[in-house]
């Protein structure tokens, strides 16, 4: 008899500890998708006012920028072949670098190449009549090199002035007419465009000869030249393949966000 | 000659009444206000030693949801995102689509603040008006450079939210448009969708 209360007793407790958690798991652990119920408006659907907006916006109701792209299959190769390379090769490399050399150094060694290109882009700036500009480019320069101990240092970011938009030859290839160029994947290097491929090879190869400070005084030859890039490019790696991650993560089709991506910085960058 | 002088006055006073028009407009929109008030609770929560143990990491990140949904019009997102696509999808397919996007949009962003945010300050540098809407420059310094961001923004019932987001100039919905339609020129929005669940469950 008594048996049989304490198991009707085991039996009401079960049913109430059922209905409670029934009532309050729900809200215990949503699902992420339960909390956009309240913010999506359903009347707001059918409207299609955003039609006009897009077309002020870019002239056409897709808005699709217009990429020109003559290698599509061999881009998308050196696309996937670089992806490999950056997770498998580049990854490991950049975390032993990271490990072994400290970030006050990485950081000195950034600066110090960035202020090297500073003369290049204070021609730039010049060659695209933004005089005041290159003006403000080559006092930072000469503020750096100085006060910031040959740029391993840049007390110039302390001026909001002395940091004008970053000027290359592709963006004065740009200003010349030279607006817009076919896309193309290169090995290693990754998203460019043909003007900004050759824009990058006479900067390298020809301005950098009378407007890098460092070619200039110590007469690099090109084996030399190649061995600085390479450890210009190693230094700061490990943030590009961060971002280069992220950007992964958050797209739905990597290869067209990186070639949208490239093509819309590139052209933010021309218009300023 | 009186009649002349009085269409001048009128003229005048138009152009004066049009101009001081659009003076107090660009003044009170709030747009500015509705964002910083949103983005300074955002960095409240980040900077709140409350979260700082490993264990204490989801709560955070469901706080700053709350926040996040009340800053950014998903709704609009998806629609300018899609573009002239957003007509192929059914009711029940936009509504799917617009939670899956939210959330992947969200998740990204809020792990990337969660890991990554240093204390930085935002820096509101103007306000422009864009027809109706608006946009909103700014700049977040990232190890001593700043990097601009810009926020448009969209109002909706006396508030504003934002509905894209450009990074260096790189607008956030323009890189998704060429995306889904890229996707979506040989595919159905079903298979949109089942993509985007797969990348939520990444």
């Amino acid at each position: 008899m008594q048996s049989q209360t304490w198991i009707m007793k085991k039996k009401t407790v079960a049913i109430i500890i059922f209905y409670v958690l029934f009532f309050i798991m729900p809200f215990n652990s949503y699902a992420k998708e339960d909390i956009f119920d309240d913010v999506i408006d359903v009347s707001e659907l059918d409207d299609e006012s955003f039609y006009d907006d897009i077309k002020e916006e870019s002239g056409s109701p897709n808005s699709n920028i217009k990429i020109h792209e003559p290698f599509p299959r061999f881009n998308k190769a050196v696309f996937n072949f670089n992806d490999k390379l950056y997770i498998n090769v580049f990854k490991p490399f950049a975390t032993a670098y990271d490990f072994c050399v400290p970030a006050v150094m990485r950081k000195g060694f950034e600066n110090f190449f960035d202020n090297l290109g500073s003369p290049l882009r204070s021609f730039n700036c010049v060659l695209q009549g933004k005089f005041k500009n290159g003006f403000y480019e080559f006092l930072s320069f000469s503020l750096d090199s100085t006060l910031g101990f040959f740029g391993f240092f840049k007390p110039s970011l302390t001026v909001d002035a002395l940091n004008p938009p970053e000027e290359d030859f592709g963006q004065t290839l740009a200003f010349y007419g030279y607006k817009e160029s076919s896309y193309i994947v290169l090995p290693i290097l990754g998203p460019s465009t043909f003007r900004d491929l050759f824009s990058n090879a006479t900067e390298i190869f020809y301005l950098s000869d009378y407007l890098d400070p460092m070619d200039v005084y110590l007469k690099t030859d090109t084996t030399q030249e190649i061995l600085l890039y390479s450890f210009q490019y190693s230094n700061s790696l490990s943030l590009q393949i961060q971002f280069y991650e992220d950007f992964k993560k958050m797209s739905v089709d990597p290869y067209e966000a990186f070639k949208n991506g490239y093509i819309q910085r590139r052209n933010a960058a021309i218009e300023k | 000659m009186g009649m002349i002088m009085k269409k001048f006055l009128l003229l005048f006073v138009t152009i004066f009444l049009f101009t001081s028009n659009i003076h107090a407009e660009t003044k009170k929109t709030g747009a500015t206000d509705d964002l910083r008030f949103n983005l300074d609770k955002v960095i409240l929560i980040l900077k709140d030693p409350a979260y700082k143990d490993s264990s204490k990491k989801q709560i955070q990140r469901d706080k700053i949801w709350q926040i996040v949904l009340q800053t950014f019009d998903f709704t609009e997102i998806s629609k300018r995102s899609l573009a002239r696509n957003w007509r192929k999808f059914s009711k029940e397919e936009k509504i799917k689509f617009i939670k899956l996007f939210a959330n992947l949009l969200g998740s990204v962003y809020i792990d990337k603040l969660v890991d990554a945010y240093n204390g930085e300050d935002i820096t509101y540098i103007s306000e422009t008006a864009l027809g109706d809407n608006v946009v909103i420059k700014t700049t977040i310094l990232k190890d001593n450079v700043p990097v601009p961001i810009d926020y448009k923004m969209k109002k909706k019932k006396d508030k504003w939210f934002v509905y894209d987001v450009l990074v260096e100039g790189v607008s956030l919905i323009k890189n998704y448009r060429s995306q889904f339609n890229q996707i979506l020129v040989n595919k159905t929005p079903q298979y949109l969708i089942d993509h985007l669940e797969k990348k939520n469950k990444e």
